[in-house]
């Protein structure tokens, strides 16, 4: 049997008013996507969600973490500008990409796009 | 009664790095390597026999590992000693377990349970399972009825009848009272600190090794299961682990092989060596992509002995033992070195002397660091794809070879593990 994580290796990209989604692999399937803003920075990020009531949960120093409803996690590294989507894994599997899309839009939303 | 939660009785043996959850042996492991194991024990010994060897691995284990936190919860009802035993194992990410009954058996319920849930995870699209999945939940229900019930260790039996994994909609189990169990020797933690040879620092890295472990464990000391029993950490799903399950459905399982099928003992060492490739090509992997350690340790570097130092943290983080670097020429030789590893303990209590070097997962693991620091540029955010798997790990000669050259469970001073590259 296979070993690793994913067995779907396809790069998988989705767009949603100004968010990229491409999906990473990682633990599970269709779980990680790294989130890509055509003109905002995670920076921007960091300081639009608590503005709108999300509570930065982060244990971590130089992390910014956003528990989003459904238990998807939005994790944020400001001084790389990373941002990484998590879906929970109780997310059935065909309606992965359709939530990441969905939690796209609602980012988009966030940021006023 | 005082219900423990999952993180608050971890500790560690100072300076060994040898992670006690209530005093018990425990290490972290994900469900990439469980699934791997447990499938190793299955192609070595068969499905029955490797699924009952796995349930009695369980068993005893988690008999000792629920006595422990009974005892020191205060717990005195079968109810409240019942309640003990699921919070935690849900606190420590294998799901959820409802166990009833009595002296004369009893059921057991389980969602979301680790093995099952993760084999249907990564699995269950592509390949129909018709034996259950849940050995371990299944020992760990009967161990939790015998120490509710106050009965000898070792008593019950217990069946998965169910099995999400198979596609049913449940996981659930039927105990009932079966045969004594041979006594076995337990390994709990003053018997690894009996055994212990003396401890010693990373020739090379130790300050940043011990700093990123530090923040490792800082980091997931307050991680438990969420109200599903599931564990994140990381990005990955884990589990908080009895080492000697692990360990004795590795070691039992070679025995069965070296008596009775002596030809497939090379086989069977390259698959136990293999679930440490496993682990850290995923779990490690894992770790070293996330944005928590982009953001604890900073983006990567490039050079290759960053990733190992990096490595040895995480190792000793997730309670493998003592890892340091003894020697490293670049893109040559690779050197690991402890002075106790999560195997040689339990080999050492459970069998004492080995005539041989055996401790498998060390040496896996050491290859598997060697090949991330040196074919893989973690600067690029690589995905850890199946292809990608392949091409480190199989198809013909590896560039990378490992050999065990000390091992403290033949009585040497330490354990090492040599990796070189041969291409």
């Amino acid at each position: 049997m296979d070993e690793s994580c994913d067995d779907d290796d396809e790069p998988v990209r989705l767009e949603a008013r100004g968010v990229v989604l491409e999906r990473e692999t990682g633990c599970a399937r269709w779980l990680r996507w790294s989130v890509h803003l055509v003109d905002r920075s995670a920076d921007d990020v960091a300081r639009a969600l608590p503005e709108k009531g999300h509570e930065n949960t982060s244990r971590l120093p130089g992390l910014a973490l956003f528990v989003l409803p459904g238990r998807h996690q939005l994790l944020l590294v400001p001084a790389t500008g990373r941002i990484q989507l998590r879906l929970d894994i109780g997310v059935p599997h065909e309606d992965r990409a359709g939530e990441a899309l969905r939690l796209g839009r609602w980012l988009a939303a966030q940021l006023g796009g | 009664m005082s219900t423990p939660a999952a993180p608050s009785l971890r500790t560690y043996i100072p300076n060994y790095d040898l992670m006690n959850y209530g005093g018990i042996p425990t290490v972290y492991h994900c469900h990439h390597f469980n699934l791997f194991l447990d499938q190793t024990i299955d192609d070595a010994l068969g499905p029955d026999e490797g699924t009952k060897l796995r349930f009695i691995a369980a068993r005893e284990a988690s008999h000792h590992f629920i006595r422990a936190l009974v005892t020191r919860a205060g717990a005195l009802t079968p109810a409240e000693r019942l309640e003990v035993a699921q919070r935690t194992f849900a606190g420590m990410g294998h799901g959820r377990l409802q166990v009833s009954g009595d002296r004369a058996g009893g059921t057991a319920t389980g969602e979301f349970l680790h093995y099952g849930f993760s084999w249907a995870e990564k699995y269950g699209q592509k390949v129909r399972r018709r034996k259950p999945a849940d050995a371990f939940a299944a020992g760990y229900a009967a161990a939790a009825l015998e120490v509710a019930q106050s009965l000898e260790r070792e008593t019950m039996s217990a069946e998965e009848t169910t099995c999400i994994a198979t596609r049913a909609p449940q996981c659930t189990f039927t105990l009932k009272p079966g045969p004594q169990a041979k006594a076995v020797v337990p390994v709990r933690e003053p018997d690894v600190r009996a055994r212990v040879k003396p401890t010693f620092a990373s020739a090379t890295g130790e300050d940043t090794i011990s700093a990123i472990a530090k923040g490792l464990r800082d980091f997931t000391a307050p991680v438990a299961g969420d109200e599903r029993g599931l564990v994140q950490a990381f990005g990955v799903y884990v589990t908080l682990h009895l080492a000697g399950y692990y360990n004795r459905i590795s070691y039992d399982a070679l025995a069965h092989v070296v008596a009775n099928k002596p030809a497939l003992v090379p086989m069977l060492e390259d698959l136990l060596r293999e679930s440490g490739h496993v682990c850290v090509f995923n779990t490690f992997g894992g770790i070293l992509a996330s944005p928590e350690w982009e953001a604890m340790v900073g983006k990567h570097s490039g050079d290759p002995q960053a990733i190992i130092l990096g490595n040895l943290a995480i190792a000793r983080a997730l309670g493998f033992g003592h890892w340091t670097l003894a020697e490293y020429q670049p893109n040559e030789r690779v050197v690991l070195r402890a002075p106790a590893t999560y195997e040689s303990v339990y080999y050492l209590t459970r069998h004492g002397a080995s005539d041989r070097p055996s401790e498998y997962f060390f040496q896996g693991a050491a290859l598997a660091i060697a090949q991330l620091a040196h074919r893989i540029d973690w600067r690029q955010k690589p995905s850890l794809t199946q292809d990608f798997y392949n091409s480190l790990f199989k198809g013909g000669t590896l560039p990378w070879k490992v050999e065990q050259t000390s091992c403290t469970a033949c009585g040497h001073e330490y354990s090492e593990v040599v990796a070189t590259r041969v291409g």
